[in-house]
């Protein structure tokens, strides 16, 4: 520990950061070390340690935690986001105060019992510590990525350093249920961090491409159906007796077709969906089209001449 | 005066039966035709179009209709024509009718039309066969069009078609698009006779509201467009009824839901 570069406030830090540990672990609950502390863990970069200190919890235990870490000298602050608590070392927000964040549903993912429990251990700053594994720690890092915030810059680099330790087929299978997610699948592989060419495939076994339009020419998009593939499908739409509908507009998102547009009745909105279905058998259909009612009529007249 | 209630792009299928009936209960109240601007049927099946006759059974006032281009998709609409006529529907494919109503005459022109384009971006009779014959159809609908508008015998004069004969009631829809919805041959063809008012539908994201570059008022009744059962327009309820010859601008238009 004394390698450590941590120039102000390492005592305070490191304590808060050991009487923390000793609490939960007395008290009985599973937690995990999340943020900068696991991935310098898991062999990345040295964290700066006068930040926050991320643990991982069950949100069934908050209340325990609360009251363990209170008997253990920390001052307990509920802030108005309701997937976290913060503990104080000192004061709540005193200068001098080390902050320990325990996190029970980070970016909107739960953290259950199974996910602490398959933690990997890890001895850090001579404590013998659950640390969420690296696949987990990037799942939670893509989750946080919003429109409003697009940094991949922190993922990737994230990625890199761990890149040995990172399951990169399950991460293929979780990260591609978010835009951004896909986004990063397709960084990491073009960047040549992804170790294998393994992630498209992945994303193409999951729409099922190669059942989609089945000998159309151009059926090589690596990511979902491509502009052309949508193309047929409406044209499908079109022609085929069942739906005979121009009002249909097939798009795709996270490998998903996606129907828009009108039916008359709910049972021409079934057909056409049933069109796409035998077109592309085994593909998830997200089959938002609407029926609208046409009962009403102009309670006016217009006046032409 | 005439009152009018129109139409359009209703796309009855077989399982549509009792979705249109209960809204014309009482049509007769507000309306002395009743005109229906094409695709009438969903994919133009004869059996589709009993279904449509079935719903228009109980209808009090005239009713007049177009095709549309889903109307002649299985090739039937000889079939679709004869059931349609036999339910005491008048088919317009290139005519005129004259109804008496309300003390005055209406004259009806309708057709079908086809698309081509509008100013600055149409096709034309030109290169392979299928492209020539394309707007040769366009061209034979219009110049139809134009004759009956021209010897259109009545007190008001409304045209009837199904494809878009401005570009200003596509507005709305793709551009790249509109040669499908409609041609300026049939404004052109309407602006050349007495016509008061130009109904259409086909372009389902168009605009309701437009007139030709003659200024003959158009309105785009598609129903999923306009969202009603059908729209009222009423003929000849100023005094002060503008001539039929020239430029025309729109009359004052009240709100309509």
């Amino acid at each position: 520990m004394g390698r450590l570069d941590i120039p102000i406030r390492r005592t305070t830090y490191e304590v808060a950061f050991k009487e923390s540990v000793a609490a939960l672990r007395d008290a009985g609950l599973p937690f995990a070390c999340m943020g900068s502390l696991a991935l310098w863990a898991l062999g990345g970069p040295t964290p700066n340690l006068q930040q926050d200190l991320d643990f991982a919890i069950c949100e069934e235990d908050v209340e325990t935690a609360k009251s363990a870490l209170r008997d253990a000298g920390f001052a307990i602050q509920q802030p108005p986001e309701d997937w976290l608590f913060k503990a104080w070392s000192g004061e709540v927000e005193g200068p001098d105060s080390a902050l320990v964040d325990l996190i029970h549903r980070p970016a909107g993912l739960r953290i259950t019992p199974d996910l602490l429990t398959r933690c990997e251990r890890r001895g850090l700053l001579a404590l013998d510590v659950g640390v969420l594994s690296a696949t987990d720690l990037l799942v939670t890092k893509l989750h946080a990525i919003t429109e409003q915030n697009a940094d991949y810059g922190s993922t990737l680099q994230f990625a890199r350093s761990l890149r040995e330790r990172i399951d990169w087929t399950a991460l293929a299978q979780r990260a591609s249920t978010t835009p951004f997610g896909m986004s990063f699948l397709v960084l990491v592989e073009l960047l040549g961090i992804a170790p294998d060419r393994t992630l498209s495939t992945q994303l193409q076994s999951d729409v099922r491409l190669r059942d989609l339009l089945a000998g159309t020419p151009g059926l090589q998009d690596e990511f979902g159906p491509s502009p052309s593939q949508l193309e047929h499908l409406a044209q499908a739409i079109a022609e085929d007796e069942r739906s005979s509908t121009l009002d249909i507009h097939v798009g795709t998102t996270r490998g998903r077709i996606t129907l828009h547009g009108e039916a008359t009745n709910e049972h021409h909105r079934a057909e056409v969906e049933d069109v796409v279905r035998s077109l592309a058998p085994g593909l998830d259909v997200d089959n938002r089209i609407r029926v609208r009612d046409f009962s009403a009529t102009s309670t006016t007249a217009e006046q032409i001449s | 005066m005439i009152r009018i209630a129109a139409i359009g792009d209703v796309h009855v299928g077989l399982d549509d039966a009792g979705s249109i009936a209960p809204a014309l209960v009482d049509l007769h109240d507000h309306a002395d035709v009743l005109l229906i601007a094409g695709d009438l049927t969903r994919h133009g099946d004869p059996a589709e179009a009993e279904v449509l006759a079935r719903e228009l059974a109980d209808v009090q006032v005239p009713v007049l209709v177009v095709l549309g281009n889903h109307d002649h998709h299985l090739d039937r609409s000889a079939d679709i024509v004869r059931v349609l006529t036999e339910a005491g529907l008048q088919v317009l494919e290139g005519d005129f009718v004259r109804l008496e109503l309300a003390g005055s005459t209406l004259g009806v022109v309708g057709a079908k039309g086809f698309g081509g384009g509008f100013e600055g971006a149409c096709g034309s009779e030109f290169g392979e066969p299928e492209m020539k014959s394309f707007i040769r159809h366009t061209r034979g609908i219009a110049d139809e069009l134009r004759e009956l508008v021209v010897a259109a015998d009545a007190d008001h004069v409304v045209a009837l078609l199904h494809y878009a004969p401005t570009a200003e009631t596509c507005a709305g829809e793709r551009r790249e698009i509109f040669p499908f919805l409609g041609s300026y041959l049939l404004g052109e063809a309407i602006d050349a006779g007495r016509v008061e008012l130009a109904l259409h539908g086909h372009a389902h994201h168009g605009t309701e509201r437009g007139t030709t570059t003659g200024g003959t008022p158009v309105r785009n009744v598609a129903r999923p467009l306009v969202g009603v059962a059908y729209r009222r327009y009423e003929l000849g309820a100023s005094r002060h009824a503008p001539a039929n010859d020239g430029l025309r601008g729109l009359a004052p238009v009240p709100a309509a839901t």
